[in-house]
């Protein structure tokens, strides 16, 4: 057997661990643990040198990439340059935040005023910003006019409604939202996990009403906010959109970066019911018939994990946060928490255990 | 309010950044105006309109001629002359005008009051109407009202008449006037028009250029053309602006494209690079034409503007020899081969540029994209039968419509050699980085530009039968996509792969339920396994010994492929063989032995060889012809190069090399018997077997039964009867047994341990499949009965359950297993497709459906891991990607002759996927690790490239229309639906293999070549006939009835006319095709003739008689002269130098022209029959005129070549009644092993009948190539004496038919012009030249017609009537000088029987 892959110089061996990597739970992965090394040594790894660094030797690694013929096609196509931008955009602005946090956090260490402190922040509408947001107009039409005429978009055949598009990509910014209907039924992914995410981000004033890092940049004062947010917006939106636009190929298969979009490649797609877990593998018996009884195990489940999870959460870790911010406040918190917590526990358990449904109510059309 | 004075943002710097962007604002909005601007299309329009304005040029520089000035001053001159001429009836001129202006203002004046009157009577009936409506009649107002109404009618009525009177006067006067100034006002006009064509050549070139009108030649007025140029400013030019550069659409609304649940028309913009597409004067050989035309207005500008002349370019010499005139060249186009076109083209432009420099001009610069479409007349031109305007351009050539971008409109690069230099030219770069590719396209778009040799799929949109398409104007169409669709019903793909346009297709493979009865195992197997081993030139494909299951092609789930396949053919034979129920062969009267000898004879006699080929009888004399030829060896070497090859060796050098009997129909020039080019390779004809091993193969007593009676074995073969006597059949078989192969290795594949493990293990995979392998195991092992049990309800629906149960029972249990195998091989192969198997009635087709493939999507093929464009596959692994067979496939390669590494690139396409599939149809499977069951089983039927591609096109083709049925070829309203059905049919029958139906070349005729005195010449009189004309000629109901009941109508034709086991349908389907395809010549000649005709009349009535004989030099009937032309040559009705100017006197040409006129005239009134109407019913009426007629019919000398009603019934009792009871048709072979054949039947020399006794019998050959044919008799004459008589075959029809079998016209036609309507033909003209030879003699009063008509009806109430002419009795005395009793003087003809004897 050879395989066209399986060449021999060394950098087809890199590829290859490359390749690996980013098959999505290794990346997942990689991405918690990378956002965690970089909340953990924000200091360190913002200071200019080592971000640069960073910095440099991603360039440099996508450089290098851009020899890789799938891998140009990839990156290059008209509709994913943007998300190129959008991952160095993210990338920096991370960095400048946590910079600037950085030292302000230093700063407070030492006793030092803000950097933000003194600073008159009043701007005059006219002439200041109404000509500002003039300039930033005319910048970005120019940027849009080159764009339109470096990245032309391509003249597709006619759309034939009986013949979908392989793979049929959501718009970018909800790529996220698509990956999600792989793990859950339509009705969450699609209606209630969205409808959430939109409802979590109004509540927030009115949950979080702690002042610190109000007006001025700071990780030390605020761990758990900021740590909560990066990791709802960076992995489970940002890293989604990565998938979706790098990762998922023809049939809605994972491939590597540098892997050719093969429409014939199979891909080992099993799914275990939690029932099935429950009743066959655990206890070595048949299905109940009744379907209420069927799910039981996985209605408890489901129902523990929001009952028991902010009851166990308030007497450990949010024993302090719990007294800060009452009762209701607390649990509307930990619910929109245990909420977002869903997505990475399913994606795991799908992952680990091709877990399709913990309650799988098909009568009802009601699956979690 | 006070502005604060600490602001946070300094006022300046943001002044700064102000006017950056603004500045890069503004740069971008330009860079995108220019980038909008700046198209590719933009050069092409302005080299086209700069070629434009050069011709333009040109003919303004003719228009500057002396010549023309001389024809201006001609023109001048004449109307001077003619002005002069009318002055002396200047008087009379004006007193007619002034009587006009009188007439004309009477007429005026009564007109107008006319006028009037009429509205108010308008007014007045409306009243009477509204009056009758509202009191009814006979009320006093309505009596009013109507009185009134009559009142002003009759005043109307009389200022009509007024009206008309001065009308007359001044029209009459008008018309005179007209007369005497006609000459001045032509003159003028002549005048005018010569005046307005320099004026308007210049005034084009000049808006062409964007110089402005009033502006001379020099002083151009650059601002214009860059305002109507410029970007943003070109749209203020409006559209029709000459020279604006604009994108240009067709919008086709009868071409559909699919947009959501709706259609809508489709716009093509490729016209706007391939500007000149649909411009005549683009076309090569008009340019050619102008281009040389222009050479002396050119050189007298040289010399006006004193430099060098130049002169025409050397002209080219034709392939026969002649060397055309200089500058005369483009009249001859047609006859040059493409090479020497373009060159000379290119030498004329050369020229022409060469003055343009002198001019200070642009170049003119032909090629691609400004060429005008190859095919003009047929493709794109307004009068063509696929105007641009309607069918556009994607609807064949597919790609991108809307896009005006090279690569994206998608267009195809065929090889990665042209793919890198296109590159370079058209991939749309920014900032240097190309972002437009060939790969981005293919991604967005999934069907990209076709590939020229693939554009034909288009047809099928329109032409959904496509046996439609044939010849256009002499040229050939289509002949890929018919000969996809031929093989695809042919060689049995429609077997597996139903295609609903081509459901009821039969199958192709022979009948297997009584295999026992016709093969051996030893010989079923190796065959299966391997058949080209045994006859190379076969159609059964190959299953075994592919790339995916050779030794090569093993993996892991199937190691031993080879072992596996043989046991699995094992099985297949041992199933076929098992069930192979009782049949019984003919049985041969016991006394017929088979002569081989005489056998051998009759196969070529008999026409077995319209379809069979037969290596062994001609591979000597085909193949050391052909290497003589080919590789130019003397005959001695080739016969040794011949007589060292195999047997197995020669057939493949026959089927490598020669053309086949798809040839004769798609390119039958080259096949075609011509004795001016002996030298042609023969036909090797694939449709029915070769049969020069077929000894080998089968049974003798399964080939006896099979020839005298192919339906016997199996009711479906396409094989006919050809109705042999028992000694016939015992003969040809007795000498078919003879040929045989000794190389293939006959032997059944044993049974070894190894193959019943295999056995056992794929049996067990299968059950495995569905069932627990405890249980397969079991099954297996037959545990319980459990197998027998299967095999039996396997079984049970063709033996019937009890038969099953009988049969599997007894069996062992390696048989049940092999049964069991044998089944599911079966199924799996899908053998039972094309054979008829038992125990697979009904099964469904095994293959895919393909009824709309070419729709399905690209993602959907799979390429294996052909992952990327094939040079990055052939790039990094050559020896796996780069060729078609792997490179170790030495077996695979020489079995096929197609190339292993192919120059055409595997893109991602439906084209290439389908032509790689077919030449290697295990391609897909290459380095793929599959189970046994799993792999591509497609058989390989190695086909060659040329059939591969001309498959893929037909497939590719399988897609909706998408097309209005406004563009569709209307099948049932027209002469075309009976023609494609006819053409199918008869392809499929093989009647082409004999009969030359419309321009095939039938494969027998390479077997009827005759050296007449030194001259190798095609057998016409012997040959089957060529049915030309066959719709006119014969009634359609008799010739229904023949195709169901064949009787010999040419006794002494030795090739004979099988009996096709046809339904009634399709003897109707053939009738309609005949009649259609004579409708369709009428119809086609008429279009032709008309206007010929009409334009010949016209000019005659106003008396120019030289217009009228050389109207075929006109430009107006200039196509319709051509198509005539053409149609006569090759009908044989003129020969194609008759016309040749370059070899005739003027005088000559125009006779030719004045010839081919009549003779159309006459074809087309023959042609032009009414179908499905027979003839009108006859009346009988035995009178005096009967009389008359039956004396003519003798005097004209009739039954000298034919016979008229039938024999006598025997027994004879003497000579007298032998001569009328046995009729001669033939004598085959010489002397005394001479056969006689009388009435159908043979009798050796020495054979007593009815107690006559044959004494002789021979075939006198003359120097002109006749035969006669005589035997004689010695018997009891009529007063007991013996005496001995001769017996002469007929060499005509027997004309007692001819009233049920032929149109009365055809007939009259056929008196009149034998020639004409069947060239070669040996029925003599006796109406030369129209004229009866009895014309004048008082015994037959009337007109040549009379004539014909009185012959005709003799002909048909003879027959009718069942009347005989009987035989002429020739005795032979001692003397032997009183043969000649018919005193027609045959006395030269007997000298040299004589000689003979």
């Amino acid at each position: 057997m050879v395989n066209y892959l399986a060449a021999t110089s060394a950098l087809d061996d890199v590829k290859h661990v490359i390749n690996v990597l980013c098959e999505p739970h290794w990346f997942l992965i990689i991405s918690v643990v990378a956002l965690a090394v970089f909340l953990l040594k924000y200091r360190t790894v913002t200071k200019p040198a080592v971000a640069g660094t960073i910095g440099a030797l991603c360039t440099l690694a996508f450089l290098v990439s851009c020899l890789d013929s799938n891998f140009v096609k990839i990156v290059t196509k008209a509709d994913n340059v943007p998300i190129v931008m959008m991952m160095v955009l993210v990338g920096f602005l991370l960095w400048l935040a946590f910079r600037q946090a950085a030292l302000n956090d230093e700063r407070m260490e030492r006793g030092e005023p803000l950097r933000e402190a003194g600073a008159d922040d009043k701007v005059l509408v006219w002439p200041d910003l109404v000509y500002i947001e003039l300039i930033a107009l005319v910048l970005c039409t120019a940027a849009l006019v080159v764009w339109a005429i470096v990245l032309p978009a391509p003249l597709e055949q006619p759309a034939d409604p009986n013949v979908a598009p392989n793979p049929a990509k959501a718009p970018w910014y909800f790529l996220g939202l698509q990956e999600m209907l792989v793990y859950f039924d339509p009705w969450l992914a699609g209606v209630v996990l969205p409808g959430l995410i939109i409802v979590g981000l109004i509540a927030i004033p009115y949950i979080d009403k702690n002042p610190r890092g109000n007006g001025y940049y700071t990780f030390k004062e605020r761990p758990f906010a900021i740590s909560t947010f990066l990791f709802g917006f960076v992995i489970l939106w940002v890293v989604l959109i990565i998938f979706g636009t790098f990762l998922r190929g023809p049939n809605w298969n994972f491939f590597g970066p540098y892997e050719f979009w093969d429409p014939h490649r199979p891909a080992a797609l099993l799914n275990t019911e939690f029932h099935d877990l429950f009743w066959q593998g655990l206890l070595d018996r048949r299905l109940p018939e009744h379907f209420l009884i069927r799910e039981l195990p996985g209605i408890v489940l489901v129902v523990g994990y929001f009952v028991v999870c902010p009851v166990l959460l308030k007497a450990t870790f949010f024993r302090r946060m719990y007294l800060q911010m009452g009762f209701i406040r607390y649990n509307v918190m930990a619910f929109l928490l245990l909420m977002m917590m869903l997505m990475p526990i399913k994606m795991a358990l799908r992952w680990m255990f091709n877990l399709h449904y913990v309650v799988g109510i098909t009568e009802w059309f009601l699956n979690v | 309010m006070p502005i604060p004075e600490s602001r946070l943002y300094n006022p300046n710097k943001l002044n700064r950044w102000f006017a950056i962007s603004s500045v890069l604002m503004t740069a971008s909005i330009f860079w995108m105006i220019w980038v909008d601007y700046d198209r590719p299309w933009r050069a092409f329009q302005e080299r086209y309109f700069d070629a434009k304005a050069a011709v333009a040029h040109l003919d303004y520089l003719d228009a500057m001629l002396p010549e023309y000035d001389d024809k201006l001053r001609e023109a001048e001159y004449q109307l001077a002359s003619a002005e002069e001429y009318a002055k002396p009836d200047a008087g009379q001129l004006e007193k007619l005008e002034k009587q006009f202006e009188i007439a004309d203002l009477a007429f005026r004046i009564a007109n107008n009051k006319y006028s009037g009157a009429f509205q108010e009577l308008e007014v007045t009936r409306s009243t009477y109407e509204t009056t009758l409506g509202e009191h009814g009649a006979g009320h006093a107002r309505t009596e009013a009202a109507h009185a009134q109404f009559r009142e002003e009618e009759a005043l109307v009525e009389s200022l009509r008449k007024d009206k008309e009177v001065f009308e007359d006067q001044r029209d009459e006067l008008e018309s005179q006037i007209r007369t005497l100034t006609a000459k001045v006002r032509a003159a003028k006009k002549h005048v005018a028009e010569l005046e307005e064509l320099r004026a308007s050549a210049l005034l084009r070139d000049q808006q062409l250029r964007g110089v402005l009108p009033s502006d001379d030649e020099g002083g151009r007025l650059p601002l214009v053309k860059a305002i109507i140029h410029a970007p943003l400013g070109d749209f203020t030019a409006p559209k029709t602006t000459p020279g604006r550069q604009q994108v240009r659409q067709l919008v086709l609304p009868d071409v559909r494209q699919q947009l959501n649940y709706l259609e809508s028309y489709t716009t093509d913009r490729c016209t706007t690079c391939h500007i000149a597409i649909d411009d005549p004067a683009f076309a090569e050989e008009r340019l050619a034409s102008r281009l040389e035309r222009a050479l002396p207005s050119i050189n007298e500008a040289l010399s006006r503007k004193g430099r060098d002349l130049i002169n025409p370019p050397e002209p080219p010499v034709l392939a026969s020899g002649t060397r055309l005139p200089a500058g005369g060249v483009s009249e001859h186009w047609d006859d040059l081969a493409q090479e020497q076109r373009s060159e000379y083209l290119t030498a004329l432009l050369d020229l022409v540029n060469g003055y343009m420099e002198v001019c200070d001009r642009e170049p003119i610069e032909i090629g691609q994209p400004i060429l005008a479409h190859p095919d003009f007349d047929l493709y794109v031109s307004i009068d063509s039968p696929h105007p641009a305007n309607k069918v556009g351009c994607t609807v064949c050539h597919e790609g991108n419509p809307q896009e005006t971008d090279f690569v994206q409109a998608a267009h195809s690069p065929p090889t990665h050699e042209i793919e890198e230099a296109w590159k370079n030219e058209y991939y749309i770069t920014r900032l240097g980085i190309p972002n437009v590719t060939f790969e981005t396209v293919a991604h967005y778009w999934d069907r990209p530009m076709r590939l020229p040799q693939y554009t034909e799929a288009g047809c099928a949109k329109c032409h959904s039968e496509i046996t439609d398409i044939a010849l256009f104007e002499g040229k050939r169409h289509g002949g890929r996509i018919n000969l996809g669709r031929y093989l695809f019903t042919q060689v049995g793909c429609i077997n597996c792969h139903n295609i609903k346009e081509l459901a009821g297709a039969r199958r192709v493979g022979p009948d297997l339920r009584h295999i026992a009865a016709k093969l051996e195992p030893e010989f079923v197997q190796p065959w299966i396994y391997s058949p080209q081993s045994f006859r190379p030139s076969t159609r059964m494909p190959h299953f075994f010994m592919q790339e995916n299951n050779r030794d090569q092609g093993a993996n892991n789930f199937d190691p031993e492929p080879v072992l596996r396949t043989e046991t699995e053919v094992a099985a297949v034979s041992r199933y076929l063989f098992a069930l192979s129920d009782d049949w019984k062969p003919v049985t041969k009267p016991a006394d017929t032995v088979g002569d081989p000898t005489r056998g051998r004879e009759l196969f070529k006699q008999f026409g077995c060889l319209g379809c069979h080929g037969n290596i062994a009888e001609y591979g000597q004399e085909w193949i050391t012809k052909d290497l003589m030829q080919r590789e130019g060896l003397d005959e001695q070497t080739a016969f040794h190069r011949y007589k060292g090859m195999t047997y197995e060796q020669r057939v493949q050098y026959a089927s490598d090399r020669f053309p086949t009997d798809t040839d004769t129909i798609f390119d039958p020039d080259a096949t075609r018997f011509d004795p001016e080019d002996l030298d042609k390779p023969p036909v090797f004809t694939r449709f029915a077997p070769d049969l020069s091993g077929i000894g080998s193969k089968v049974t003798a007593d399964w080939l006896y039964s099979w020839l005298i009676n192919p339906a016997h074995y199996s009711a479906t073969t396409k094989m006919p009867s050809m109705r042999l006597l028992p000694s016939e059949a015992a003969d040809i078989a007795s000498y078919l047994m003879t040929l045989e192969n000794n190389a293939f290795v006959q032997g059944e594949f044993e049974m070894t341990p190894e193959r019943h493990a295999m056995a056992e293990e794929l049996i067990f995979t299968l059950l495995s499949a569905q069932k627990s392998e405890r249980r397969s195991m079991a099954i297996v092992q037959d545990v319980g009965g459990e197998l027998t049990s299967m095999l039996v309800s396997l079984l049970t629906r063709t033996l019937g359950k009890d038969a099953a149960y009988d049969l599997v029972s007894g069996m062992t249990l390696e048989d049940k297993q092999l049964l069991y195998l044998g089944n599911k091989t079966i199924s799996h192969y899908g053998c039972y497709a094309c054979h008829e198997i038992r125990g697979f009635e009904g099964a469904t087709p095994p293959g895919t459906d393909l009824s709309t493939w070419a729709e399905k999507p690209v993602a959907q093929l799979d390429f294996a891991n052909y992952n990327h464009a094939f040079h990055d596959m052939r790039h990094d692994q050559p020896d796996v990607y780069g060729f078609v067979y792997p490179r170790d496939a030495w077996d695979l390669n020489r079995r096929s002759p197609t190339p292993d590494d192919l120059q055409e690139q595997i893109t991602h396409t439906h084209a290439a996927f389908a032509k790689h599939k077919m030449l290697n149809p295990r391609i897909w499977d290459r380095e793929k690790l599959k189970r046994p069951y799993d792999k591509l089983k497609m058989p390989n039927f190695y086909f060659t490239e040329k059939e591969a591609e001309a498959l893929t096109t037909f497939l590719l083709s399988r897609a909706s229309a998408r097309v209005n049925d406004s563009l569709k070829v209307d099948y049932a309203g027209s002469t075309l639906g009976p023609i494609a059905r006819g053409r199918h049919l008869t392809r499929e029958l093989n009647c082409n293999g004999c009969h030359q139906l419309e321009d095939n070349a039938p494969t027998i005729q390479q077997y009827f070549a005759r050296d007449v005195s030194g001259t190798i010449l095609f057998d016409e009189a012997n040959a089957p006939p060529r049915l030309w004309g066959e719709g006119a000629k014969v009634q359609p109901d008799w010739l229904h009835g023949f195709f169901g009941n064949v009787e010999p109508l040419r006794p002494w034709l030795q090739v004979r006319m099988p009996s096709f086991n046809l339904t009634s349908e399709q003897a109707t389907t053939l009738v309609a095709y005949f009649a259609a395809l004579s409708q369709r010549d009428a119809m086609k000649l008429n279009e032709s003739l008309a206007p010929v005709a009409e334009a010949i009349e016209a000019e005659r009535a106003r008396g120019d008689e030289e217009w009228a004989e050389t109207w075929f030099e006109k430009s107006l009937l200039a196509d319709a002269a051509g198509r005539l032309r053409w149609f006569s040559v090759d009908r044989k009705l003129m020969r194609a130098r008759d016309f040749d100017v370059l070899a005739q006197s003027p005088e000559r040409v125009r006779e030719a022209h004045a010839k081919l006129l009549n003779r159309a005239e006459f074809m087309q009134s023959l042609f032009d029959i009414e179908y499905p109407f027979g003839e009108p019913p006859l009346t009988i009426s035995p009178d005096e005129r009967f009389e008359r007629g039956s004396f003519l019919f003798n005097d004209m000398g009739c039954l000298k070549c034919h016979v008229f009603g039938k024999m006598l019934e025997g027994p004879a009792a003497n000579t007298d009644q032998f001569v009328q009871t046995y009729r001669l048709d033939a004598v085959r072979g010489e002397g005394d092993d001479a056969i006689v054949i009388l009435n159908g039947k043979p009798y050796p020399i020495g054979a007593v009948i009815d107690g006559h006794t044959l004494i002789s019998a021979q075939n006198l050959r003359y120097a002109g190539g006749d035969v006669e044919t005589t035997a004689v008799i010695e018997g009891p004459g009529p007063v007991g004496i013996n005496e001995r008589v001769q017996l002469l075959a007929a060499s005509a029809p027997n004309l007692a038919l001819s009233y049920k079998r032929l149109r009365r016209d055809w007939v009259q036609g056929w008196m009149l012009e034998p020639a004409l309507i069947q060239p070669d033909t040996k029925m003599p003209q006796n109406f030369a030249g129209g004229v009866s030879p009895f014309l004048g003699d008082p015994a037959y009063p009337g007109t040549s017609t009379d004539h014909l008509e009185l012959l005709a009806d003799h002909l048909y109430e003879a027959g009718a009537m069942g009347l005989r002419a009987p035989l002429l009795k020739i005795v032979i005395d001692d003397s032997e000088e009183e043969f000649d009793e018919d005193g027609e003087g045959g006395d030269d003809e007997f000298d040299e029987e004589e000689e003979f004897d």
